[in-house]
């Protein structure tokens, strides 16, 4: 941890406004990313954010420094966005008068997907890749964290990491080319 | 394609690969244009997905996480802790200063009763019907 991020965090710790408002500045977009990486974009990325932040804020006298905010913040930010998978899963199973059509965001937002640019069909490919690939492209591409960080975040080795980013960029691949596959089938082959 | 070499193509995106492993795949690259093709097309797609970040919440992020914190404040929970710690600290120190004194009076009493143990008097029905009344 650096010796500006010390002195924010020292202020933070007294109560200081402005030193608070400084790191939230400093990391929501990584937060973000991450979160909205994990769940997709939605109303729930704002509420897991602000939970993030105030959790962090709230144990913050228990923060050693010996890691990165962004470490730590990424970290809550992936605890957080897992267990809010699990409760939707949760709701899913417990609503059965529901069609499966309806309980994949992916279904419910693919017609929209259809007209809309490059960044919705990421995000929706995204959410269809397996959890456990997902996170580290999350961390790796979209976060730009290096191997080696997003390893210490994750809490795995680095070979597992590399392995993982291969296996779930091939598989995102495969994804793409679904969508495009069924997108031409649709437009009559007119998608760029 | 050769699976190896698809690995190790893949592995050198992501992190740092010796020379000699570099040039083996550097080799693989020029003869194979298959992998050329795969090499071209996951360049693509980490573009397209790190282009697509979309890193932010709605505005007034921080004033809301803030406003969050402030009926709670974290310095009260930091006194609070405080508390807890002299609390515990005080309770550990007073149980064993009662084990203290049961242990002394166990040992320097010849009779071992429950009363004397405990620096009771003792209570007699006489004793009671002696009692003042007011």
């Amino acid at each position: 941890m650096n010796a500006s991020e010390n002195e924010w965090i020292a202020r933070a710790k007294q109560g200081q406004r402005e030193a608070i408002h400084a790191i939230i500045a400093n990391h929501e977009h990584k937060v973000a990313a991450t979160i909205a990486g994990i769940l997709g974009q939605g109303p729930d990325v704002d509420d897991i954010g602000q939970e993030v932040f105030f959790r962090f804020f709230r144990s913050l006298n228990g923060f050693r420094g010996d890691s990165l905010i962004r470490t730590y913040l990424t970290r809550i930010a992936i605890n957080l966005s897992l267990n809010e998978l699990k409760r939707r899963k949760r709701e899913i199973r417990n609503r059965d008068s529901e069609t499966p059509e309806k309980n994949f965001p992916f279904h419910a937002a693919r017609a929209e997907q259809r007209a809309s640019e490059m960044k919705e069909t990421v995000r929706l490919a995204l959410q269809k890749l397996p959890l456990k690939f997902r996170t580290v492209i999350v961390l790796r591409l979209i976060n730009d964290y290096s191997t080696r960080e997003t390893a210490k975040i994750l809490r795995l080795p680095e070979g597992t990491v590399l392995s993982r980013l291969a296996r779930g960029q091939a598989k995102l691949k495969e994804i793409f080319e679904g969508i495009d596959l069924e997108y031409n089938e649709r437009n009559g082959g007119k998608h760029e | 394609m050769n699976e190896r070499f698809r690995r190790l193509l893949y592995r050198s995106l992501d992190t740092d690969i010796d020379d000699k492993k570099k040039l083996l795949l550097q080799e693989a690259l020029d003869e194979s244009s298959e992998l050329r093709q795969e090499k071209s097309e996951i360049e693509a797609l980490r573009r397209t997905v790190t282009d697509s970040a979309n890193g932010s919440f709605a505005p007034q992020f921080a004033e809301r996480v803030i406003r969050r914190l402030e009926p709670s404040d974290f310095r009260p929970l930091a006194s609070f802790d405080a508390f807890h710690i002299v609390f515990r600290s005080l309770a550990i120190v007073a149980i064993l200063l009662l084990f203290a004194l049961i242990s002394f009076n166990a040992i320097s009493s010849e009779l071992l009763s429950r009363g004397e143990v405990f620096y009771l008097p003792e209570v007699t029905v006489v004793k009671i019907l002696e009692l003042p009344v007011f």
